[in-house]
């Protein structure tokens, strides 16, 4: 029996995993749920990532400033 | 990348005297369109297992380069040339701090730096704003190093001789201060669509560049293998989007880093890189976009 943890920033999802030639026989249904519910999750943030940074243009004169910054 | 952008890379690598190879799919043979490049002569045309598959046709020799350009004076040539006060728009002039080289602004984006952190910034090309800096403490000044930065390099895509090159690209960051520096409009064309998509061939073209200003063109081939000359390294990027211009040329030294959108509906389709003679080389978006984790949607 093999104990696999999946942590997400939704909480930990573990499995206890059999070797098995058909890997869905073995896990169980509250697993099955589990990872159903990671994989909503984790497709739900591809599809829509967070913006993030909010844009905030500035509006400050530049031209009339001169650098003294090395070509 | 399909089988006729590998069968294209395919025989650039075997052909070190060739510039570009480019899948032709117009015809009911495939065929495969090769440019010779003057500046590697006395090459053989060595044969491939795509000659079994695809027909060959030679074009005009081309010398493939990054479209950058040096300053010979400091005075605006044209409005994409100029200094802008805030809020700076695309598709104008920048000078990395410390080099002799000018390119284009790209475009505004949304992307995420090494931790994950979501930023706004400029997309341009790694051998505009990069060359061999490490980010973090590479100032991006617009027009030139005369006049205030506008940015920071943030996350780069360097390319290399040793590997398939799919992008040569760079995201620098607008955060001066509290206050983004850039517009999310792009000079001359508008503020790009939110959705980016994939070129086909005969898609109409816009790019606003530094030195072509707007041009329009069209897309004249998909999954093109080129080898660009960067100077002390050739890198061969495969799967390519190519363009030629319609009219006036579509780019030349100093555009590089512009943004190509499609001329209807604005969609950011490449990002211009390279060139030679009339043609102009766009790493596809479907690259760019996964390679910054960045979107055109602010």
């Amino acid at each position: 029996m093999c104990k696999v943890t999946v942590t997400t920033a939704t909480g930990s999802y573990s499995l206890n995993i059999e070797p098995s030639a058909n890997f869905t026989q073995c896990i169980p249904p509250a697993a099955i749920a589990a990872l159903q519910a990671f994989a909503a999750s984790f497709m739900s943030c591809m599809a829509n990532p967070p913006k993030g940074e909010e844009y905030k243009p500035g509006n400050r004169p530049r031209c009339a400033v001169e650098t003294t910054a090395a070509s | 990348m399909n089988e006729h952008a590998r069968a294209a890379l395919e025989v650039l690598r075997a052909n070190p005297g060739l510039a570009m190879v480019a899948p032709d799919l117009s015809r009911r043979t495939p065929r495969l369109t090769i440019h010779r490049d003057p500046e590697r002569p006395n090459q053989p045309l060595n044969a491939t297992a795509a000659d079994a598959r695809y027909a060959i046709q030679t074009r005009a020799p081309i010398t493939i380069k990054p479209r950058i350009a040096y300053l010979n004076t400091l005075q605006a040539q044209n409005p994409h040339q100029a200094c802008y006060d805030e809020p700076v728009p695309l598709g104008t002039q920048i000078q990395p701090a410390g080099h002799g080289w000018v390119g284009t602004a790209g475009a505004p984006v949304s992307f995420l730096d090494r931790n994950d952190t979501r930023k706004i910034g400029i997309l341009s090309n790694w051998h505009v704003m990069a060359g061999h800096a490490q980010p973090g403490n590479h100032q991006i000044h617009q027009p030139t190093v005369q006049r205030p930065p506008i940015a920071t390099l943030d996350v780069y895509n360097a390319p290399h001789p040793n590997q398939t090159n799919f992008v040569d690209g760079a995201v620098a960051n607008a955060l001066v201060d509290g206050f983004h520096t850039i517009d999310i409009a792009v000079l001359g064309i508008g503020v790009p669509n939110a959705q980016q998509a994939d070129a086909a061939v005969g898609d109409p073209a816009l790019k606003a560049g530094r030195t072509t200003e707007v041009t329009l063109g069209r897309c004249t081939a998909i999954g093109a293998a080129v080898r660009v000359g960067y100077g002390d390294f050739d890198a061969l990027f495969a799967d390519q989007d190519v363009y030629e211009p319609t009219g006036p040329p579509f780019s030349a030294p100093g555009d590089s880093g512009s943004l190509i959108v499609h001329g209807d509906d604005h969609a950011p389709l490449s990002l211009l890189f390279a060139g030679g003679g009339d043609i102009t080389i766009g790493n596809p978006m479907r690259y760019v976009v996964p390679a910054f984790r960045l979107t055109f949607d602010l």
